[in-house]
């Protein structure tokens, strides 16, 4: 099959690679009808996530058609239309029954790497690094899906590829970010970045019952999307203070929640510029934001968002995606 | 009404096997031997005769007794914890049948019970080699205690204990494990490049463990398709256990899990 390979930084390059076949009983091997590129593959493009090698194959979101079935995967069957999401999670141990999918600790078979490295392990992903893994990803014409009894979600005939791709991981993470909002009717929300995650983001807010979003960011044509969600817009590039145009938007109150959907190549431009610095530590880890890893995240920065939150006026609370 | 509260009694860590500071005492004590064994040899050879010939054997033995020490010393020693969703039961009895152990410890290629105690084989980039091992202390359903014999060529000692976990999550597994790995700093480096350091395949083999325990199976990556490797890549494919292992021990590794007693 022709797959995405990683070569090296800014090098990335379409091979010919073996099909891959089942290895373990839980296996499913898809094959792949639609795959996106994440704003996290960017990080491992441009060489900042450690255990990459040449010869990764990329890519974690992606659908596909299930074409074969390891003998312990009882809810699937061959010729099942699958969005396959980017964590792979068992479905029997102690995170994954607390739904806390990207914290599974028994699908990542290189957990003592980022054991060493984090302190914890993550779930294993799709096409994300050897300490993440190493499992090959999606970006290819088939892919090989572990646990495939509980990741997986199968789609109805009647929705289309286009319609249901985001599901495996960036529109969740838009929603996720709005989630964690926990908007209220009559809430303000201010989304920092109109990349593909806070498009998503702005219209999860609205669809939790968001009152109005207002979107920042400096590209005119991310913009327009956002306005095509429906959210108000600021250039921050065409107005003095970011702070300034927000209080004069909501009467002085600020928006009742921010979103900071920056990405982390992009970083400096998140919403954490303009907020009160509790200290350098979770100053950094709001702008090198790895969204691959949402829930997991969260958990390392649980105690820097309840910081945040007191430190600041009631009225600004920070919410990450996790 | 009683309001004493049952502590879990602390085990004997038998991956340690004496406190820190005996441990301390015994290198002060190999420092000695060394330095004045090798100054008794200089001294006797300086002299030129029969005495200074018994004097400088006399300094060798000491430098050899000293060295001796240190090679049969446990000088690592690594704990793991993992909660694994089963109940101690299930665990033990799973572990009491060494067959399966073949499916934990990575480099394992082959257990034999050798009258006292097991040999264990394992393979890698340098060679077979067997190390011999036996039980010392057990208690059903709560601990087992092991080390190496005498003449095996990999001198260790490795405890795992059970105990229940708060909440219902299962049981917690410890894993204490001594050992003195030889080579020095240059046997670390290349078993640690290769995929054949004991704390890893010690970490990998508790987890591997849970795994099983817990979903049935092994999560591997071993056979799957990749891209053009580079020469590091090549090297790391068994760091990263992406490669089949040989036929013959694939066969042994993927053979039925025994639970049953």
């Amino acid at each position: 099959m022709k797959a995405l390979c990683w070569q090296g930084k800014n090098n990335v390059q379409v091979e010919t690679v073996n099909d891959p076949g089942i290895l373990n009983p839980r296996d499913a091997i898809v094959r792949i009808t639609r795959s996106a590129i994440c704003g996290s593959d960017l990080h491992l493009y441009d060489g900042y996530i450690p255990t990459m090698e040449p010869g990764d194959i990329l890519g974690h979101e992606f659908m596909g058609e299930v074409v074969e079935i390891g003998s312990g995967v009882k809810n699937l069957k061959k010729g099942d239309r699958v969005v396959v999401p980017f964590t792979i999670a068992c479905g029997t141990c102690f995170f994954c029954q607390q739904q806390l999918w990207s914290s599974c600790d028994n699908s990542n078979p290189n957990a003592w790497i980022a054991e060493r490295m984090y302190g914890f392990s993550g779930s294993g992903l799709f096409g994300y690094s050897h300490m993440l893994g190493g499992y090959a990803g999606g970006q290819a014409q088939y892919a090989r899906v572990p646990f495939a009894d509980v990741g997986p979600i199968k789609i109805p005939e009647e929705l289309n590829d286009e319609q249901v791709l985001f599901l495996s991981d960036i529109f969740p993470t838009g929603y996720m970010a709005a989630e964690n909002c926990d908007i209220k009717p009559g809430d303000v929300i201010a989304v920092w970045g109109c990349g593909p995650v806070g498009q998503f983001a702005i219209r999860s807010a609205f669809l939790l019952g968001a009152e109005r979003v207002i979107a920042i960011d400096r590209f005119p044509e991310r913009l327009q999307m956002a306005g095509a969600g429906n959210a108000e817009m600021i250039n921050y590039e065409e107005v003095d203070d970011v702070i300034e145009v927000l209080k004069y938007l909501t009467g002085g109150r600020g928006p009742d929640a921010c979103i900071d959907a920056v990405g982390m190549e992009a970083h400096g431009h998140g919403c954490s510029p303009f907020m009160t610095r509790p200290n350098w530590r979770s100053d950094f880890l709001l702008i090198g934001q790895l969204h691959c890893a949402r829930r997991f995240r969260l958990a390392g920065r649980a105690e820097c968002c309840q910081f945040r939150e007191c430190t600041e006026d009631g009225s600004t609370r920070s919410h990450l995606e996790r | 009404m009683s309001s004493s509260i049952e502590k879990p009694v602390a085990q004997k860590n038998y991956a340690v096997g004496e406190p820190n500071g005996r441990c301390r005492m015994r290198r002060a004590r190999k420092a000695v031997s060394l330095i004045s064994g090798v100054g008794l040899a200089i001294f006797g050879i300086s002299r030129r005769s029969w005495t200074g010939a018994a004097l400088a054997s006399a300094g060798g033995y000491i430098v050899y007794r000293g060295i001796k020490d240190r090679t049969n010393g446990i000088t690592n020693i690594i704990e793991v914890s993992y909660t694994i969703n089963r109940s101690a039961e299930e665990i033990y009895r799973f572990l009491r049948h060494w067959e399966n152990i073949l499916r934990l410890v990575p480099n394992l290629v082959n257990v034999h019970d050798r009258g006292p105690g097991l040999a264990l084989i394992f393979g890698g980039r340098f060679g077979e080699f067997e190390i011999r091992t036996q039980p010392i202390d057990q208690r059903e359903n709560q601990f087992v205690a092991w080390e190496s014999m005498a003449d095996s060529a990999f001198q260790h000692r490795g405890s795992l204990e059970l105990r229940e976990a708060p909440g219902k999550r299962g049981t917690e597994a410890t894993l204490a494990f001594g050992y003195q790995l030889p080579g020095g700093g240059l046997g670390r480096g290349l078993t640690a490049v290769f995929g054949e350091h004991p704390e890893q395949q010690v970490r990998e083999g508790l987890r591997r463990l849970k795994q099983l325990m817990e979903t049935g199976e092994i999560a591997t990556t071993a056979g799957q398709p990749t891209g053009r490797r580079g020469i590091k890549g090549r090297i790391l494919e068994s760091l990263y256990r992406e490669k089949m292992p040989p036929q013959g021990v694939e066969r042994s590794a993927r053979q039925p899990m025994i639970v049953g007693d």
